[in-house]
C-alpha cells in the first residue's frame, strides 16, 4: 500500500516533469514572441541561480545573504576577459565559472567557523565589497553604471538563446536536485538541524558545509556566465543588495530546502517583474512584503501547500522523499 | 606497545578566563568498565566530556584512547575510532523521522565500512537496542522527552561505539522512564560498550556502575567503587549530604 502510494508520487512527478519540458519546449513555436522569450531565458537563468542558494542556505543551513557575489563576480569575469582580453567565449565562461569556485572557497572557508547572525553578516559583507569594487574603487574595470559591453554570445536570437537556456536549467537543476536527495543531501540537511548532533553523528561538517559553499558558488556562476553572454552587458546589477534579496524571495515563495520550490519562486517572479515592467519600481519594496508574508503566514512557501492541505500526511514532511 | 589502558586521561585541565572548569584531571578507563561521573552543579562533568569528544580542545593535558593519543583530534574522528555521546541538553534532527535521525550516523559508519548491511537495517536496529523500534516513522519533534533521551543513545548505538559517553539521560524522566532507561543502558553495556555516564539521579547511577568518579571544582575527589565514593567524608561533604549513608547503607 505505502509502496503503490510513492510509485504513483515519483510517477506524478516524472508526469510534471515531462509534460514541463514539452510544453516548455514547444512553446517558442506557439508564441514567437521575442519579448515573452526574453522573460524566459531570464526565467530560466534566476531558477538556476535561486537553486544554488537554496543548497547552501535552504538545506544545509549556512544563511548566506550576499548570492549576488557569486553570480556577479562570473558574470564580470566572463564580460571582462572576453571584451577586454579578447579571449574566446568558451574560455571566458570557464573563467567565470573558475572565479565563482574561487570565490567561494574564499568566502567558505571563514565561514566554516562561523555561525549563525555572524555567518549571515559575514557573507553579506564580502558582497557588499564585492558591489563598492563594481560601483566605484573599480570603475575602470566594471565600468560602473555603464558596465562592460560588447560581450559575444554562443548563440544568436531569442529562440536559440531560450533552447540553450532551457537545456542548462534543466541541467543544473537536475544535478541540484539529485545531489540534495542524496546521502550528502541528507547529511547536509543534518547540518542544518543541528551541527553539534551532525558532529556527534560522526559527519565531517566543515567537509559538508565547505562542498555546500562550493557547489552553490559554481551553479550560480554558471547561471552568472550564461546572463554575461545572453545579455551581452553587465552591469552592476549583478552585484546589488537587491540581487541577493532576490535569491532569498525566490527561496522563500516556492519552499526553501526542496530545490524545485525555490526554481518555481524564480520563475513566477521573474515572469512577474520582467512582464509586468511598471512592477520594477516597487521590486524591493514586493520583494521586502513577500519576504515578511510569507515568513508570517507560509514560512515553507508554496511547496508546502500540498502537505498543509493534507495534515495527516504531515508526519514525514521533512524527508519524506530524501531515499527516493 | 603493551598498553592495557582503553581510555587514559593525563593533567587533562580545561580553563575559561581563569575559571578552572577540568583542573588536572587523571583517571584511566579499562575496556568493558562501566564508570558513573557525579559532582555538583558545575564541577566540570560536562566540559570533560567535551574534551573526551573533542567538542572542545584542552587547555592542557593528553587524551589516549585504545593506546592512542586523541588530544588534538576533532569529534567526527573521535567517532569514527569509537567514541560517541549524547547531549545533556538533547538536539535530536527535528524534523526528520525518529529512524532517520539514526539513519545519520549508520550512514556514516557504513562509510567508514565499520557495517556493511544497509543503514537503515542497521538504524532499525539500534532503535530495537533502545525500544523506540515502533516509533521509527513519526517526527522526532513529536516524541516525548523520555523518548528523545533514547533517541539520542541510539543516533550514538549506530555510529558502533567502543565508548559511550552519556550525559544525564535520566534527566527529565519519570520514574517509569527512568527504569525502562536503565534496563536500556544495562543491556547496552552487557553487549560489550564501555560506558561512561554522568548524572544527577544517584539512584540509577550507583545502579549501573561500578566504578563513580566524583568531581568538584574541575578537580577529582573520589574515585572507587560505588560503596567506597558514598562514604567518602569528602564527598559527601561536597554533594551527597546525608544521601550518601542511605546509598552506602542501601
Amino acid at each position: 500500500m505505502e509502496t503503490g502510494k510513492t510509485a504513483l508520487k515519483i510517477e506524478n512527478r516524472y508526469a510534471a516533469i515531462i509534460t514541463f519540458i514539452v510544453i516548455a519546449a514547444v512553446f517558442p513555436l506557439v508564441v514567437p514572441s521575442i519579448y515573452i522569450l526574453h522573460v524566459l531565458i531570464l526565467a530560466h537563468i534566476f531558477v538556476i541561480y535561486a537553486a544554488s542558494w537554496d543548497i547552501l542556505t535552504g538545506y544545509t543551513g549556512q544563511l548566506d545573504l550576499g548570492h549576488a557575489m557569486f553570480f556577479g563576480l562570473s558574470a564580470y569575469t566572463v564580460a571582462i576577459t572576453n571584451t577586454m582580453l579578447n579571449m574566446p567565449l568558451i574560455i571566458s565562461a570557464i573563467l567565470g565559472v573558475l572565479s565563482a569556485f574561487i570565490l567561494s572557497f574564499i568566502v567558505g572557508v571563514p565561514c566554516l567557523r562561523l555561525r549563525g547572525p555572524y555567518l549571515a553578516i559575514t557573507t553579506f559583507s564580502f558582497s557588499w565589497i564585492l558591489f563598492l569594487l563594481a560601483s566605484s574603487a573599480m570603475i575602470w574595470l566594471s565600468g560602473g553604471e555603464e558596465g562592460v559591453r560588447g560581450v559575444k554570445t554562443f548563440v544568436v536570437g531569442s529562440v536559440p538563446n531560450y533552447y540553450l537556456s532551457l537545456i542548462l536549467m534543466l541541467v543544473c537543476v537536475g544535478i541540484l536536485y539529485r545531489i540534495a536527495r542524496s546521502e550528502t543531501g541528507l547529511i547536509l540537511k543534518a547540518i542544518k538541524e543541528d551541527e553539534d548532533a551532525a558532529m556527534a553523528c560522526g559527519i565531517d561538517t566543515t567537509k559538508y558545509k565547505l562542498l555546500a559553499f562550493i557547489l552553490s558558488g559554481i551553479f550560480a556562476g554558471v547561471a552568472g556566465a550564461f546572463y554575461a553572454q545572453y545579455m551581452r552587458i553587465v552591469t552592476v546589477d549583478v552585484v546589488t543588495l537587491e540581487l541577493s534579496a532576490a535569491a532569498i524571495t525566490f527561496s522563500l515563495i516556492g519552499g526553501i530546502g526542496t530545490i524545485v520550490g525555490p526554481a518555481l519562486g524564480a520563475y513566477i517572479l521573474t515572469i512577474l517583474f520582467e512582464g509586468f515592467s511598471w512592477l520594477a519600481d516597487y521590486r524591493i519594496l514586493i520583494y521586502n512584503l513577500i519576504i515578511i508574508a510569507f515568513v508570517l503566514f507560509l514560512p515553507g512557501g508554496l511547496m508546502s501547500i500540498r502537505e498543509i492541505l493534507r495534515p495527516e500526511s504531515g508526519n514525514n514532511a521533512g524527508t519524506e522523499e530524501v531515499h527516493s | 606497545m603493551t598498553d592495557d589502558a582503553f581510555l587514559r586521561v593525563s593533567d587533562l585541565s580545561k580553563h575559561f578566563r581563569g575559571l578552572k572548569a577540568v583542573d588536572d584531571v587523571n583517571f584511566e578507563m579499562k575496556r568493558g568498565e562501566f564508570i558513573g561521573i557525579i559532582g555538583p552543579n558545575g564541577a566540570g562533568k560536562t566540559t570533560l566530556f567535551n574534551l573526551i569528544t573533542g567538542f572542545l580542545k584542552p587547555t592542557s593535558g593528553r587524551i589516549e584512547f585504545k593506546g592512542r593519543d586523541i588530544t588534538n583530534l576533532k569529534p567526527h574522528e573521535r567517532v569514527k575510532l569509537g567514541i560517541a555521546r549524547t547531549f545533556q541538553v538533547t538536539k535530536p534532527f527535528k524534523k526528520f523521522s525518529v529512524v532517520e535521525n539514526v539513519v545519520i550516523s549508520a550512514l556514516v559508519a557504513r562509510k567508514q565500512g565499520k557495517i556493511e548491511e544497509h543503514e537503515r537495517d542497521f538504524a532499525m536496529k539500534a532503535l530495537e537496542m533502545v525500544d523506540l523500534a515502533h516509533r521509527a516513522n513519526i517526527l522526532a519533534e513529536n516524541l516525548p522527552h523520555g523518548e528523545v533521551r533514547k533517541l539520542e543513545i541510539a543516533r550514538a548505538l549506530a555510529t558502533k561505539p567502543e565508548l559511550l559517553l552519556l550525559d544525564e539521560p535520566f534527566s527529565g524522566l519519570t520514574g517509569e522512564e527512568v527504569e525502562s532507561l536503565q534496563e536500556v543502558i544495562k543491556n547496552i553495556h552487557q553487549e560489550g560498550a564501555s560506558i561512561i555516564l554522568i548524572e544527577h539521579v544517584l539512584k540509577a547511577c550507583m545502579a549501573l556502575s561500578g566504578r563513580i568518579i566524583v568531581l568538584n571544582y574541575g578537580k577529582i575527589i573520589a574515585d572507587g567503587t560505588p560503596q567506597q565514593v558514598c562514604m567518602d567524608k569528602q564527598v559527601i561533604e561536597a554533594y551527597l549530604g546525608k544521601r550518601g549513608l542511605e546509598f552506602a547503607s542501601g
